[in-house]
């Protein structure tokens, strides 16, 4: 496989973490996607994507091609693959060597996890709960993983307008539960993007926000949003939280793991921060279906939720509007929680629909 | 790997043909072969048929029972619920890698029923990475995804071309 390390066109960095539009699940003509590699990555920054990730499936052929000159002209792009097994697709990102996935089954996914992992790459869970075989084949995800602590993200969402499809639903409440457990791991949205197709329509798409800690789209700051668990799936708006312990006034923000389990339900106070974010794209997944529409004009974000174990409400609040523009931007609450992770869901309307816009990772405070 | 009769590598140019039917789904099988010499290229063509499964009624009870699996809520209520007739026609799905000597060399991920490859340093097909032809144990993998016809024929050839001298 290719060195996974580009050169990038230098932009003046910051130590300011900066939340930008990724789509972390693409096909080329390398596979069956309808685009070049080329074509893939125009269509990326076209639509006001920072970085993308090239995951043909069972081939990392399309690697070659995403050259510097390419993606200093574009955006840069994760080398991926993703595996397309009888018993499961996994996105891998970034690995510096190829493991074979001809000989995953049902059983040793533990031990080709672990090889991906020791060759310095990143495992994602893509859409667990797509109908399988006749229909999609190998989509449902059936691998008996015990070491979920290999798994580094997990499509909450995927394919066209997420949070109208009841399979988004199921894998939210799974991986939910696998925070449970005490799993650090990252959601992401996967668009499963083929290019273009007919019939697709304008489906509303989503795109996962990856918190860049310099502020600059790379694909090793990508790579280290996934492993720190920076990540928020949108509609479109961005919304990110902070908390501040009353008792010091330390700091968490979405992906950190800090230790604050010391005090039995700490007092906690919460800011929320919603803005506009990414542009609904206009075209199609590359998945037909007869999704609803919208854009940015139909949709509007209203509250926010605070959620902790058990996915209970741990707080919520209506947003305030932002003083310049009437737009709601922004919440702030104080609560306490025994649970030993928080995430924020960002809620409104959509297609005419009170649903979830956002949701992000957690951040840790406690020992589950 | 996978179910199916182990084959002893096979010189160059050879030509298979198999009939794969639904016990065959989720398997896969090798076919080896032995290049002598290095070569300008090779090439694969694949081909399987019938793709489409055409029994309409038995689609849908199939369609109807993969949903159900999926958890798939049967009442219709859902939102965006799913279309069972959107999915047909339902059809056999077989893929093709390459190796060579433990290199894995790629893929043809495609739903194309009938498929040409080359694999050379003056380019390879997508999905294959562009190598060099070299005499050595080559192997094919056949994915079996899935066939839901009674029988499924699959035919694959591989010819080396521009054979160069031994060195």
């Amino acid at each position: 496989m290719s060195d996974p390390e580009y050169a990038f066109p230098v932009r003046a960095g910051s130590d300011e973490l900066r939340y930008l539009p990724c789509e972390l699940h693409c096909h080329s003509q390398h596979s069956d996607g309808h685009w070049t590699v080329s074509e893939l990555l125009r269509a990326g920054a076209g639509e006001g994507l920072s970085l993308l990730a090239l995951t043909d499936h069972n081939t990392f052929s399309g690697i070659a091609e995403l050259t510097p000159a390419l993606q200093a002209e574009t955006i840069p792009a994760i080398p991926g693959i993703e595996w397309t097994t009888d018993y499961g697709h996994l996105l891998v990102l970034a690995a510096a060597r190829d493991v074979d996935w001809r000989t995953a089954n049902l059983r040793n996914i533990d031990e080709k996890l672990a090889e991906i992992r020791s060759a310095g790459g990143l495992c994602g869970i893509a859409h667990p709960f797509r109908p399988g075989d006749p229909i999609c084949c190998g989509c449902t995800f059936e691998f008996e993983v015990g070491r979920f602590d290999l798994v580094d993200f997990i499509e909450v969402w995927s394919g066209p307008f997420p949070p109208a499809r009841s399979e988004c639903r199921r894998a939210l409440a799974w991986w939910s539960g696998l925070l449970d457990r005490g799993y650090h791991i990252a959601a992401t949205h996967g668009r499963d993007w083929h290019g273009r197709s007919p019939g697709a329509g304008g489906a509303l798409q989503a795109c996962t926000y990856l918190g860049f800690s310099n502020g600059i789209p790379t694909v090793a700051g990508a790579l280290d949003a996934l492993r720190g668990g920076r990540t928020v799936v949108s509609l479109g708006p961005l919304a990110t939280f902070v908390l501040e312990r009353d008792a010091d006034g330390a700091v968490a923000r979405i992906g950190d793991r800090v230790d604050w389990s010391g005090v039995r339900a700490p007092a906690l106070s919460c800011t929320v921060t919603v803005s506009g974010g990414w542009p609904k794209p206009e075209g199609g997944s590359g998945h037909g279906a007869d999704m609803p529409s919208g854009g940015e004009s139909d949709m509007r974000a209203e509250s926010v939720a605070i959620l902790g174990r058990g996915g209970r409400v741990v707080w919520e609040s209506a947003l305030e509007k932002d003083a310049g523009t009437g737009v709601p931007a922004s919440a702030a609450g104080r609560f306490s929680t025994d649970s030993p992770y928080l995430r924020l869901e960002l809620r409104g309307t959509c297609a005419g629909t009170l649903r979830t816009l956002a949701l992000s990772s957690p951040v840790w405070i406690g020992k589950p | 790997m996978g179910r199916g009769r182990p084959l002893n590598p096979a010189p160059l140019p050879f030509f298979l043909v198999r009939d794969l039917t639904p016990q065959d789904s989720r398997s896969s099988f090798e076919i080896p072969f032995r290049l002598d010499r290095d070569a300008e290229r090779l090439e694969i063509s694949f081909s399987y048929e019938p793709k489409e499964f055409a029994d309409r009624k038995e689609s849908l009870r199939m369609v109807a029972a993969c949903l159900d699996r999926s958890g798939n809520d049967r009442t219709g209520a859902e939102e965006v619920a799913p279309q069972p007739e959107s999915f047909l026609p339902l059809s056999n799905l077989i893929t093709l890698s390459l190796d060579r000597e433990g290199q894995y060399i790629g893929c043809a991920h495609r739903h194309d029923p009938v498929q040409f490859h080359r694999i050379g340093l003056e380019g390879s097909s997508p999905g294959f990475l562009t190598v060099p032809v070299l005499a050595g144990l080559w192997r094919l993998v056949v994915s079996v995804h899935c066939i839901l016809n009674p029988i499924c024929r699959m035919r694959v050839s591989v010819v080396a071309r521009g054979a160069k001298e031994s060195s």
